[in-house]
């Protein structure tokens, strides 16, 4: 064991001398590893953080998560709604208690959707607070008991939190929030903070690292179900038995099963869908899947889960490109070394000894690269982070990233593997040599071995075809998100600004709000350079609302639509044309007939070929509306779909639907550049009430560029992946055409003696480069056709036959692969003959 | 060969053919060999007459196509490459033409790799290769690189690789070919020195001159041995064949 020991340190201090020795080639090769390795380490971390990572409490293997067993694409469902939360859908409190109490074997708790709110914390005189906004929940006064989180300071919810009057409103801190916000007062337990406008106590503080039980949205803070009303803002949800808003997770308690406990839900479930809800007796009855949920609820998974694995994929394939790159270079240095290992044979080194020799510079690299790539990889994923969590909402992706046991092993395999496949060629190379080297003095000048150039030609075209495959599917990628970019969508993009207005943080009543959807708009109006303003719920292009109408007096089925509630400005702030009938006016008051308006693509589909003017809307049993006017289509809700059918109602009109929907979306439609008048607009905005700020303010041209994040993350890092290995490509060509023309620097000057042209002599050069990068395309084509037929899914109006993408990538790789060989064609075109013929 | 001398190598009928695509090239023809512990033979031939073919397979770094190797009395000729390595490193030590130090490792750390790949102790290796580079007279460069010193010290530094592991025979392969006369002199000085320490040496040269030094004589032409000649030496053993 020791003189193993002994034998590894000294191949590896010989390795570490070798390599200080020649300086550029080992900040080469450390450079290319570490970008290589930081890339991979990097977004490797970003999947683990959404897809594989547990969360942070004990036994999160027996978490269950309540999804939807029915197929994808329904509406809303009434007891359950599908959610943009992975599959989970959205349940009704009644039915969670039913769940809750009935189920065996398994302790259920639940959370809704977070909502950001204001946080006001005042020190001692009004005059002297802090104010910020944070993420928090409403959850079961059971929702950490179920987790399995202890309080780090102070006390988490007890059963009277649930369902009792609060009389003393609580609210628990997570340990991020108190530390980064509140400074880590370690009197903090006891002290009241003015969320919304309403007064809690601070009970607890979360353990360090718990940020709730969804990734991609930190949670703050969470409230129990006796502030539902309260912090939810939308009536009573918890009394309202079709009202579907919270997310349901479950323990199973030892020797229950997921199947048993599946069975049991869906029982349960059938029995509240009778009892609760007779409109969904003509459709497809809901059912309960239950899933492992150990990784929690994921806002981002549904949205990530393919682009991050193609991505892995896409990274990985880099990744074996720089080995292949690197193992190339260590492969030139091996043959410079063959005499020393020749040497070192001859003195009585066993093959397996010059091998290990090799593999410890292999590893050696592998860790100085790893190393290099972990630095890289902090900063990298940092800026992915950064670059996946801008979205188009108020409430921002947080996306807490941490280096846990999955990352640690990752690059762990990552070096090893690199290691492994850096030492193995030139291993296999030098296992191959000739020993006897060391006996002939001029070894170090004879020609390298056939050998040697196949595995040099073997490991370029790999390159080419591989590259080929990062380079289309950047093409695509990136004609995707143009021509999403380019899509037109409708409204004046370029003109219009938008915003949120703090009304929900501000503590605005209902009746207070009726005011200002008067007032903002007409203020803003008035100011100059303003063309148009209005308020809405949601904005364009942020969000979505949709309920279930009828068509009463027709037989026609009931349709789930989205519908936007605005203020009669809307169209044309948003330069929307009310192409028939009318727009809204001052006089669709509160109590004026009520009205809708309804967008070309829905009268043309929605009302069974009759004209949509004059037809009536039911959005429930006592509010009908009539359509008074038809808007031209625009992609309010998503720039990818096409126009959808929708419907907008007057803000000064009660609709009828059962929730709070402040209209808190602000659009203002410029003469010219929109962020000219943004300053005017905030100040107008404080000059109608003065604790009313702006949040977002952006033009809807950005907003338009934020709700494309996922595509410019695939198309950028796809970009920088195909540029990486194109510039492998060049370096590596550039290296092993060289070497062919040095080796036969005399067959060139004979060549040139019997009266080949430089002209000749170049294309002699450039045709090996040409031919190796034609064998690289053929086997890369179809290669990168295949792996673009799994991007089809990512795609916007681009076939993943696209031609230009394959055409320019070819182009590209040939372009580059002749400008890398030209130096070396030119070069062995400038030989001086006689120099040539002398050199042997 | 005196009688009181104990056979170290013997071959018996050895032949290597190289073949290629097109034909067989014999390098090696039906060669027979003896030599005896402490003695001293030079290997003489024009190019290409199998010198360096014969010294690679007395050095165990090829084999024969057929023919017996007998080394020390043990078989040779079929060894697997792990047990010829560790015979290499064991009982042979090589001199080059071209020195063949590494040029990353010092002086001290050359001399000191045959040890190493024998697996002996730091202190072991240490004092092996203070004594080889003492008899060679490059101690006081132990922490030079080659680069450092002269073709001569590299060579006596080569000389001192050969011998740190007390080999049963130094195999050289035209010892002086890359050293100026003075130096060429001075190398062959040191391989006397050994021999006359009783060392065992087969050395192939193009010098006439340094071949007299040996005990023996050996000329290859076209891989077969065509002439022997035994020298005076200060044994005092005369002979011709």
């Amino acid at each position: 064991m020791n003189r193993w020991l002994g034998d590894l340190w000294q191949d590896l201090r010989y390795a570490g001398r070798n390599l200080r020795s020649r300086p550029t080639f080992t900040a080469l090769v450390i450079v290319t590893l570490g970008l290589g390795i930081a890339a991979n380490v990097a977004i490797f971390t970003l999947v683990n953080t959404v897809l594989l990572r547990s969360l942070p409490v004990p036994e999160p293997e027996e978490l269950v998560l309540f999804t939807d067993g029915r197929a994808e694409g329904r509406g809303n469902e009434g007891l359950t709604t599908p959610d943009n939360e992975g599959k989970a859908v959205l349940y009704s409190y009644t039915l969670y208690e039913r769940l809750r109490d009935g189920l065996r074997g398994m302790q259920l708790a639940a959370q809704d959707s977070a909502l950001v709110a204001s946080i006001v914390r005042r020190h001692g005189t009004e005059s002297h607070s802090d104010e910020n906004s944070a993420e928090g929940r409403c959850v079961t006064a059971n929702f950490f008991d179920v987790l399995g989180v202890d309080a780090y300071r102070g006390r988490l919810f007890s059963p009277e939190h649930e369902r009792s009057p609060a009389v003393d409103p609580s609210l628990v801190l997570s340990h991020g929030y108190w530390q980064h916000q509140l400074g880590g007062d370690p009197q903090i337990v006891g002290t009241q903070l003015n969320v919304n406008s309403t007064q809690y106590t601070v009970v607890g503080v979360t353990p360090p690292g718990f940020t709730g039980a969804t990734v991609g949205g930190a949670t703050d803070f969470w409230v129990p179900m006796n502030m539902a009303d309260a912090f939810t803002r939308t009536g009573s949800p918890v009394s309202e038995p079709t009202y579907s808003w919270l997310h349901l997770l479950g323990r199973l308690e030892p020797g229950a099963s997921l199947a048993g406990a599946e069975a049991n839900a869906n029982v349960i479930l059938r029995s509240a869908s009778v009892d609760f809800a007779a409109q969904e007796r003509d459709k497809s009855p809901p059912r309960i899947e239950l899933l492992p949920g150990a990784t929690g609820f994921a806002r981002m998974r549904q949205n990530f889960r393919e682009p991050l694995l193609i991505l892995m994929a896409g990274v990985a394939l880099l990744q074996l490109i720089v080995c292949l790159n690197v193992s190339h270079l260590m492969l030139a240095r091996a043959l410079s070394r063959q005499q020393e290992m020749s040497i070192r044979a001859a003195l009585g080194a066993t093959r397996s000894r010059v091998l290990r020799q090799l593999l410890a510079e292999g590893v050696l690299l592998a860790v100085l690269g790893t190393a290099a790539g972990l630095l890289g990889a902090r900063w990298l994923t940092d800026a992915l982070v950064s670059l996946a969590s801008s979205n188009s909402g108020v409430q921002a992706l947080k996306l807490v990233v941490d280096t846990d046991a999955h990352v640690k092993l990752f690059a762990l395999g990552l070096a090893l593997g690199t290691a492994l496949l850096l030492g193995l060629v030139p291993a296999w190379h030098t296992a191959r040599s000739d020993l006897q080297a060391a006996l002939r003095a001029t070894a170090q000048a004879t020609t390298p071995s056939g050998s040697r150039w196949r595995i040099s030609r073997v490991l370029l075209v790999s390159q080419v075809a591989f590259s080929l495959i990062l380079l289309v599917s950047a093409g695509l990628l990136g004609a995707s998100l143009g021509n999403l970019r380019s899509v037109p969508i409708g409204v004046d993009e370029e003109h219009v600004l938008v915003a949120q207005v703090n009304l929900e943080m501000a503590g605005v009543s209902d009746e207070r709000a009726q005011v200002l959807y008067e007032d903002i708009p007409r203020r803003l109006a008035g100011l100059p350079g303003v063309r148009g303003a209005s308020l809405s719920q949601p904005g364009a292009l942020n969000g979505r609302t949709w309920w279930g109408i009828t068509f009463p007096g027709t037989d026609l089925p009931e349709r789930y639509l989205t519908l936007y509630l605005v203020t009669p400005g809307y169209f044309d702030a948003l330069g929307l044309r009310i192409v028939r009938g009318r727009g809204f006016q001052s006089s669709d008051s509160r109590d004026a007939p009520r009205v809708a308006i309804v967008n070309e693509t829905m009268a043309a589909q929605e009302f069974g070929g009759r004209d949509a003017l004059g037809q009536r809307i039911r959005l429930d049993a006592t509010h009908d509306v009539e359509v008074v006017g038809v808007a031209s289509d625009a992609r309010l809700r998503s720039i990818r779909r096409n126009a959808e059918p929708l419907f907008f109602l007057p803000a000064a009109q009660p609709h009828g639907i059962p929730l709070r929907l402040p209209l808190d979306s602000l659009e203002v439609r410029a003469v010219g550049d929109p962020l000219q008048i943004a300053e005017h607009v905030r100040r107008a905005v404080a000059e109608v009430q003065s604790d009313l700020t702006l949040l977002n303010v952006r033009t809807l041209s950005e907003q338009v560029d934020r709700t494309l994040v996922r595509e410019r993350l695939l198309a950028l890092l796809a970009s920088a992946f195909g540029l990486g290995a194109l510039f492998l490509v060049g370096v590596g060509l550039y290296g092993v055409i060289s070497q062919w023309a040095t080796q036969r620097t005399r067959e060139i000057g004979v060549r040139m003696a019997l009266g080949a042209t430089p002209l000749a002599v170049q294309w002699l050069v450039l045709r090996q480069a040409l031919w190796l990068v034609l064998i690289g395309l053929g086997l890369g084509v179809p290669a990168a056709i295949a792996v673009a037929q799994l991007l089809a899914r990512l795609l916007f109006e681009v076939t993943p036959l696209d031609p230009r993408a394959l055409a320019g990538s070819i182009l590209v790789l040939v372009t580059v692969a002749a400008s890398a060989a030209f130096l070396p064609a030119r070069r062995a075109s400038r030989l001086d003959p006689i120099t040539a013929l002398r050199n042997e | 060969m005196t009688k009181n001398e104990q056979t170290l190598i013997q071959l018996e009928g050895v032949r290597k053919v190289f073949y290629t695509d097109e034909m067989e090239t014999h390098a090696l023809a039906d060669v027979h060999l003896s030599i005896g512990r402490g003695e001293y033979v030079s290997i003489e031939g024009p190019s290409g007459s199998g010198k360096t073919t014969l010294l690679s397979i007395l050095g165990l770094l090829d084999t024969p196509t057929s023919g017996e190797y007998l080394l020390d009395g043990q078989p040779a000729a079929n060894l697997k490459a792990r047990d010829r390595a560790e015979l290499r490193n064991r009982q042979i030590g090589f001199i080059f033409q071209s020195f063949n130090l590494i040029g990353d490792l010092t002086v001290f750390e050359n001399v000191e790799l045959p040890l190493t790949y024998r697996g002996l102790a730091a202190s072991e290796r240490k004092k092996r290769v203070e004594g080889a580079l003492e008899r060679v007279g490059m101690n006081p460069r132990g922490r030079h690189l080659p680069a450092q010193l002269s073709g001569g010290q590299q060579q006596r530094v080569a000389v001192a690789r050969a011998v740190a592991g007390d080999p049963l025979v130094l195999l050289a392969d035209e010892p002086t070919g890359n050293l100026d006369s003075k130096n060429g002199d001075a190398v062959m000085d040191l391989l006397h020195e050994l021999h006359a320490g009783g060392a065992t040496i087969c050395m192939v040269t193009h010098n006439p001159e340094y071949a007299k030094q040996a005990t023996r004589s050996i000329n290859l032409f076209d891989g077969r041995i065509v002439d022997e000649t035994h020298h005076r030496t200060s044994s005092g053993v005369v002979g011709a064949a």
